[in-house]
């Protein structure tokens, strides 16, 4: 027995599955064993905690989406799939018409326009997508595979995430960006890209 | 899972197939926030949760008929939600976890603790910690990948047993298990850092 092999057969300790004799011979290994002693210790009160905090871990359904909830369910039980169809109506419309603003570039999903500084920019599906990930998420640096999965949600390992700086170049030039001294979108050294 | 869970299921399941006035609010009652927080931990942002938990009582509902009863009813609840929101997150672009290797116990070649443990067991047996801990306890749960994260969710925070979970989840009890286990290091290593940090703070 060494501390190793305790600290993976904890989990049969505890939930009392484990040989007697093989318990015995951890007990021993614990007894004389101080690291192990404090990690099994500090490991159970991890776990105690946790139950103990069972409702602060817990996230509490705010008031005003448990009566929305309620008004659905209700509304739906009663007569769907009417109900269903139109409340994905709904939330589809409001997803189509969002649109996204990041100091002077603005993106209208629905349309696939976009105008940097009030001027209309072209961009192809892609660029597009990119763009769009930037200015759902406008302090966040992205790595080339956050941006392909961006474009391609089910993307394998298959595509070279360099490609990305290709599309990055282009879409760069279309909103007139200077690599150099950008306005928009910024190299982040050693990670990929994010929005300025 | 108490037996008076067992007895309301199954007037609620009796009374959902007969379609009788009450039944939604019966299910609203016992499970909607259930539902809600299984849905937050695994899509992480409250709309989608919302969304997702409409879908799931959508689903009971419509299905209530033809569910077959070899599994408890509420097992049957969180795998409709569970896979209701993993399909959610399919194609979504993942928020970041941490790598779980790196908050796994390091040994020496002999199998020895490599470094040096702290025992900050009484710090936490003491419950004024309570509240921040239940926050550092959630938040550290977020950063894990959904493949424990829910597993952790289903086994520690709601209680369930080992075989339920894998019910669930449509996996075996060992997988479970494992799972749980390397969530339960993970977060006892993220504890202890955080705790020596507070202590050098």
């Amino acid at each position: 027995m060494n501390c190793k092999e305790l600290a993976y057969m904890l989990a049969d300790y505890i939930d009392g599955s484990m040989d007697p004799q093989l318990r015995e011979e951890l007990d021993a290994h614990i007894a004389m064993c101080e690291p192990c002693m404090i990690f099994t210790k500090t490991f159970l009160v991890a776990s105690d905690k946790t139950r103990q905090l069972r409702k602060e871990i817990e996230y509490k359904i705010p008031p005003e989406v448990r009566s929305r909830l309620e008004t659905f369910v209700r509304a739906a039980a009663l007569k769907f799939p009417e109900k269903v169809n139109e409340y994905r109506e709904q939330v589809e419309r409001e997803r189509r018409e969002k649109v996204l603003r990041h100091g002077d570039l603005e993106m209208d999903v629905e349309r696939h326009r976009v105008t940097a500084a009030g001027r209309e920019v072209h961009l192809t599906p892609i660029e597009f997508k990119i763009l769009q990930a930037f200015l759902e998420a406008p302090e966040r640096a992205f790595s080339r595979d956050q941006l392909l999965t961006a474009i391609y949600p089910n993307h394998e390992a298959a595509v070279v995430d360099r490609t990305i700086d290709v599309h990055v170049g282009k879409l760069r030039a279309k909103l007139g960006d200077d690599p150099s001294r950008p306005r928009y979108i910024a190299t982040v050294r050693g990670v990929g890209y994010k929005l300025i | 899972m108490s037996a008076e869970r067992w007895k309301e299921d199954e007037v609620l399941l009796e009374s959902l197939r007969k379609g009788s006035p009450g039944a939604v609010d019966e299910m609203l009652r016992l499970y909607q926030g259930k539902i809600f927080n299984l849905a937050m931990s695994i899509l992480k942002n409250e709309s989608d949760a919302e969304e997702a938990a409409q879908d799931v009582f959508m689903t009971v509902i419509r299905k209530a008929d033809t569910f077959q009863g070899n599994s408890a009813f509420y097992s049957w609840m969180y795998r409709i939600c569970v896979n209701t929101c993993l399909m959610r997150l399919r194609g979504k672009r993942r928020t970041d976890t941490v790598s779980i290797e790196e908050f796994m116990p390091v040994f020496t070649d002999e199998g020895m603790h490599a470094s040096p443990m702290d025992d900050w067991s009484k710090e936490v047996e003491r419950n004024a910690l309570n509240e921040e801990l239940g926050r550092m306890i959630r938040k550290y749960t977020e950063e894990l990948s959904e493949k424990y994260r829910v597993v952790f969710v289903l086994s520690d925070v709601e209680g369930l047993s080992n075989e339920e979970t894998a019910k669930i989840l449509g996996l075996t009890v060992p997988a479970v298990k494992s799972r749980l286990h390397r969530a339960r290091l993970y977060l006892r290593e993220q504890l202890s850092r955080y705790l020596r940090e507070g202590k050098a703070s």
